[in-house]
C-alpha cells in the first residue's frame, strides 16, 4: 500500500484523477485554441474527458486484495456531491437557456454556428466532472484523513 | 431542524484492548474501508446504525459501550 492508498479512499483518489482529468482537458483546449484557433477546439477537450472513464482502473489493489473500496460514508459523500453538481448544472442549463431570451429579446433570432453545439457539450462535461470531483475532494477533506494506529 | 447528533465513541481504546487490532483489521471486518474507521475515531462521522452494531460485534460488546450519545442532544 503507497502513502497516497493508504491516506484516501478509492473514491477519493478517483476525485482527484476526474479533476486532473478535467483541469487537463481546459489546458488543452486554451492551448489549441491559440495554436489553431477556437473552431473545432471542443472536440479537443472531449476527447480529454473520455480519460475520466479510466477511474475504474483505480482500487484495482484494494479489490484484488478482497477489501471493501466503497462503504456507506463513501456512498453519502457521492450522494452529496451528485446532488451538488445537478443543482450547479440545472442553474446553468437554466441561466444559457433564458440568456438569449432576455438580452435580445423574445423574438430575436440567432443564428448559432454549429461548432457551439460540440462546445456546449464540452462546457456541460467539463462542469458536471469538476463541480462533482471538487465537492467529492472537499467533502473527504472536511472529515479529515487522520493517520493509522 | 434537529441538531447533528454527537456521538463519541471508544473505538480507538476497544481496538487497543483487542491486541492492538489495526484500523485496516478492523475495517475488513465491518465492513468497511480504513479511512472511514479514522473518520469515526476522529468524530467526524456518524455511522449508520447497522455499521454500529457491526463494530460493536467486532469487539464482542454491546452497541452502548461502543457509541454513547452526548446528553445535551437526547434533550
Amino acid at each position: 500500500m503507497n502513502r497516497m492508498e493508504a491516506k484516501m479512499s478509492v473514491q477519493e483518489r478517483r476525485a482527484w484523477f476526474v479533476l486532473a482529468v478535467a483541469v487537463a482537458a481546459l489546458i488543452l483546449c486554451l492551448v489549441l485554441g491559440v495554436l489553431l484557433g477556437y473552431g473545432l477546439v471542443a472536440f479537443g477537450g472531449l476527447s480529454v474527458l473520455a480519460l475520466a472513464a479510466g477511474t475504474g482502473l483505480i482500487g484495482w489493489r484494494e479489490q484484488r486484495a478482497g477489501r471493501v473500496m466503497i462503504d456507506e460514508r463513501d456512498r453519502e459523500i457521492e450522494r452529496t456531491a451528485s446532488m451538488a453538481t445537478g443543482a450547479v448544472f440545472w442553474v446553468l442549463f437554466v441561466a444559457a437557456a433564458v440568456t438569449p431570451s432576455l438580452v435580445l429579446g423574445p423574438h430575436a433570432v440567432m443564428r448559432v454556428p454549429t461548432a457551439v453545439f460540440p462546445r456546449a457539450t464540452f462546457v456541460a462535461a467539463w462542469v458536471v466532472l469538476l463541480v462533482r470531483s471538487l465537492v467529492t475532494i472537499v467533502l473527504y477533506r472536511r472529515e479529515g484523513h487522520g493517520s493509522e494506529a | 431542524m434537529a441538531a447533528k447528533p454527537n456521538l463519541t465513541n471508544r473505538i480507538r481504546r476497544l481496538r487497543f484492548d483487542h491486541g492492538e487490532m489495526t484500523q485496516q483489521r478492523l475495517a475488513d471486518r465491518a465492513g468497511v474501508t480504513r479511512q472511514t474507521i479514522i473518520a469515526l475515531e476522529a468524530g467526524r462521522y456518524n455511522p449508520s446504525l447497522a455499521l454500529a452494531f457491526r463494530i460493536a460485534r467486532v469487539f464482542g460488546v454491546a452497541i452502548e459501550e461502543v457509541f454513547e450519545l452526548r446528553e445535551a442532544d437526547v434533550m
